[in-house]
């Protein structure tokens, strides 16, 4: 029984160890993107305040390769442009964005609509506030990771210019 | 009535003597348990474990991500060793205690990946893995209702998370939709093993499964107060085959290790999973006579486990199942299934009938007394 005890109160503590690691590996070799966004602030019950928003990018492909359980994005920048591309998935292209491994929510499902894609990022209690009122009055971009799994991961919140 | 009042009322009435109430007083005095104590304490570790959790949310800039880790994963270690030295030493208050904080750490540490790394998926995807992670520990080391509670409201809590997030889903997903409904049953189902010492953290399994089983089931059946149509219907049979699994598992649980009085186990675990059936696979429409069978359903299913509940001495569930009936009585009134005469008549004829249904069975008692002595 002790043997089981013991191996019960480590399973947290290596699960909690194994999931940072599991994140830091992920992350490295990440590229970065600044991609421009439009949002607002709610709050989440354990997590806190985060900032949800919808990417401000031009959307372009076949909208039925993303209307499934799965749904890839090409992302490029035309002429200063964010060009996200649909794609069906696990498509090769520079920068692969896996949508439902990302988190990221579609919006305007319906078939032959162009979709939207919406995600959301934690921010602190205290400048929660001020980002929201910054993405009110100026244009913002999110800075975001995209790691080679394609899983999109959102850094922080700036001013576009 | 207090112990005090019935035994200065029996040694009055002659059925036992005083040397006889003193040898109780003693007896009695020697296994009082602190339930006060216990319930400021875990009231106190409830708000300690929230304002853990808030403290987390507010994602602080000014402390570096790798210090936040850091910090949680040693506050972590700290009440893992606590738990270890408390079930070492035998001391329950320590081992509880750090059992209760241990899980909000978890959940807090879950909470801050989900800040430092930026985990922005539903609230399941973060629920399941502290269910995973704390599970072994709670359930081998847990031995009051603090922890049982505790558990026990998480486990539900993930169990709806998981299926109202996804109650769109269909395919496998209508097998998670039965884990979900039936995660009251899993709580009642666990009780019923054989606990030994542990005792109490049993029953505080059962009293949340159990309350959260019939309540649940009773908000329920207002759906035949609505239309399910045949593919409803249908949909719904499938999410139901796990629920009906799992409640013949506890059923059976039941019989091997008879935890609890055998009159109980129909009562508390079929009866509201017949009910829920009934209301939720039988295709109907709206209208007055649907209404009156799922009140009637819903009466029948309080009146079994109220005359079970008074047979096996569960007068608190035998009071919740009178009280049970009598606000379905009450809802009537204001539902209205015919007109107003229609319904008030109707209220009449049903209100001379459990008089004369709770005399009649009064007179039964008497005899079957009678017969005994």
């Amino acid at each position: 029984m002790k043997r089981w005890l013991a191996l019960a109160l480590l399973l947290p503590l290596v699960g909690l160890v194994l999931s940072i690691a599991a994140r830091e590996a992920g992350l490295s070799g990440a590229s970065e993107w600044r991609i421009p966004i439009a949002g607002f602030d709610p709050r989440d019950p354990i997590r806190g305040r985060f900032i949800q928003f919808r990417y401000d990018w031009r959307v372009t492909g076949d909208s039925a390769l993303c209307t499934g359980a799965a749904c890839g994005l090409c992302l490029s920048e035309e002429a200063g442009e964010m060009v996200a591309t649909m794609v069906a998935p696990g498509t090769a292209c520079p920068a692969y964005i896996d949508v439902n491994g990302s988190n990221i929510r579609r919006l305007n499902v319906a078939p032959g609509q162009v979709p939207d894609f919406s995600s959301r990022i934690f921010v602190s209690e205290t400048s929660a506030p001020k980002l929201e009122d910054m993405l009110r009055r100026e244009p913002m971009v999110v800075v975001a990771q995209l790691t080679r799994q394609g899983r999109l991961v959102n850094d922080r919140l700036e001013p576009a210019n | 009535m207090s112990l005090e009042s019935k035994l200065e009322a029996w040694v009055a009435a002659g059925l036992i003597d005083a040397d006889a109430a003193a040898r109780i007083r003693v007896h009695e005095e020697a296994n009082d348990r602190p339930y006060v104590l216990w319930a400021i304490v875990g009231l106190g570790l409830f708000a300690l474990a929230l304002g853990l959790a808030l403290i987390v949310a507010a994602n602080w800039d000014v402390i570096a991500d790798w210090v936040k880790l850091g910090v949680h994963l040693a506050l972590t270690a700290a009440a893992a060793a606590a738990v270890w030295i408390g079930a070492a030493r035998g001391n329950r208050w320590l081992k509880e205690g750090a059992l209760f904080l241990l899980a909000a750490l978890v959940l807090a540490g879950i909470a801050l990946h989900s800040q430092v790394y930026q985990l922005t998926g539903p609230m399941w995807q973060a629920l399941v893995p502290w269910l995973v992670l704390v599970t072994p520990a709670m359930l081998i080391a847990g031995s009051t209702r603090l922890v049982a509670y505790g558990w026990a409201g998480m486990l539900l809590w993930t169990l709806a998370s998981l299926a109202l997030e996804n109650e769109h889903a269909d395919g496998l997903w209508y097998f998670v939709h039965g884990v979900a409904i039936a995660g009251p049953v899993i709580l009642i189902g666990l009780s019923l093993l054989p606990w030994r010492s542990r005792l109490s953290f049993a029953d505080g399994l059962r009293e949340v499964g159990v309350l959260i089983w019939l309540g649940g089931v009773s908000f329920a059946h207002f759906v035949w107060a609505g239309t399910v149509t045949s593919s409803e219907a249908g949909e719904m049979a499938v999410r139901l085959v796990v629920p009906v699994v799992i409640a013949a598992a506890a059923v059976w649980i039941g019989r091997r290790w008879r935890m609890i009085p055998q009159a109980m186990l129909l009562p508390i675990v079929a009866a509201p999973m017949a009910a829920l059936l009934l209301a939720t696979v039988v295709p109907h429409a709206d209208g007055w006579p649907a209404r009156l069978v799922g009140a009637l359903i819903y009466m029948a299913m309080w009146g079994v486990v109220a005359r079970a509940a008074i047979a096996s001495g569960w007068r608190a569930l035998f009071g919740v199942a009178i009280a049970a009936v009598g606000i379905r009585i009450f809802i009537i009134y204001f539902e209205l299934f015919g007109s107003l005469a229609t319904t008030g008549a109707g209220l009449i004829i049903g209100g001379v009938l459990l008089i004369a249904l709770a005399l009649g069975w009064r007179r039964v008692f008497a005899l079957v007394g009678r017969k005994r002595a």
